[in-house]
């Protein structure tokens, strides 16, 4: 389950800065541990993380290793949620137009 | 208040109500109308859903068998036009996410209403496993 894992990996606040740092573009580790609080092996650690939780990806250009944010695990997460609201918004309004009594409603407005 | 990391989760829908129902309906009416059987962390042991209408009141799902499970606390509470209440499982309230609730009139029997889950990235790995295993519907 995608999103199970997703919500584990940024639950911690280094590997969310680590994320946060892919928002503008790839970078490479070096790029991405610069400025951080974390030796550059934790932050490959932590990159290994993201990474098994589908939040990034890794490619290799020439010599060099460059992290991306992986836009499909992303969406696994938010179209799960999506769905969840989806349904329980769907219910809600079944039941106001359908299920719940009239009471406050003296009068019957043009319904569509 | 941080910016979210990743933009928020918004849902929209219109319901043929006016807009003083609308809000009663949602917040008073919440064990009406809410899927708990599948939206819940108790399915089927769940017997009501409870939202305390005010701020800092709650909102929780309640068992059979008299077990309390929070969902969330309300921040702000602008009856009939808006709510906003946090959303976790983990008491951690750190890691929880926020709800944000609309009301909208568009006529005398129209209402939109729109949802907007943000900060949904911060869920706790507590949380996560609620969702795997509880609110999973397949």
């Amino acid at each position: 389950m995608t999103y199970a894992n997703a919500f584990v990996a940024l639950a911690d606040p280094t590997r969310r800065a680590v994320f946060e740092r892919l928002r503008k573009g790839p970078r490479a580790v070096g790029d991405i541990a610069e400025g951080l609080p974390v030796s550059r092996p934790a932050v490959s650690q932590h990159l290994k993380v993201l990474k098994d939780a589908r939040l990034v990806t890794a490619y290799r250009d020439g010599t060099r290793q460059f992290y991306a944010i992986d836009t499909q695990g992303l969406s696994a997460v938010r179209a799960y949620l999506d769905s969840f609201w989806g349904d329980a918004l769907n219910a809600f309004k079944a039941y106001a137009e359908k299920g719940a009594p009239k009471a406050h409603n003296s009068r019957k407005g043009a319904k569509r | 208040m941080n910016a979210p990391l990743l933009p928020p989760v918004v849902k929209s829908l219109v319901v043929a109500r006016p807009l003083d129902d609308s809000f009663r309906l949602y917040t008073q009416d919440i064990a009406k109308w809410w899927p708990a059987q599948t939206h819940s962390i108790g399915g089927e042991n769940v017997a009501t859903v409870v939202f305390e209408c005010r701020a800092g009141g709650r909102i929780f799902e309640r068992w059979r068998d008299g077990t309390e499970k929070l969902w969330g606390t309300i921040l702000e509470w602008e009856a009939p036009h808006r709510v906003v209440h946090t959303w976790h499982v983990a008491t951690d309230r750190a890691r929880s996410s926020e709800v944000e609730l609309r009301f909208v009139s568009l006529g005398a029997n129209r209402t939109r209403v729109t949802l907007e889950h943000r900060h949904w990235e911060r869920m706790s790995g507590e949380r996560a496993e609620e969702i795997r295993n509880n609110y999973n519907q397949g």
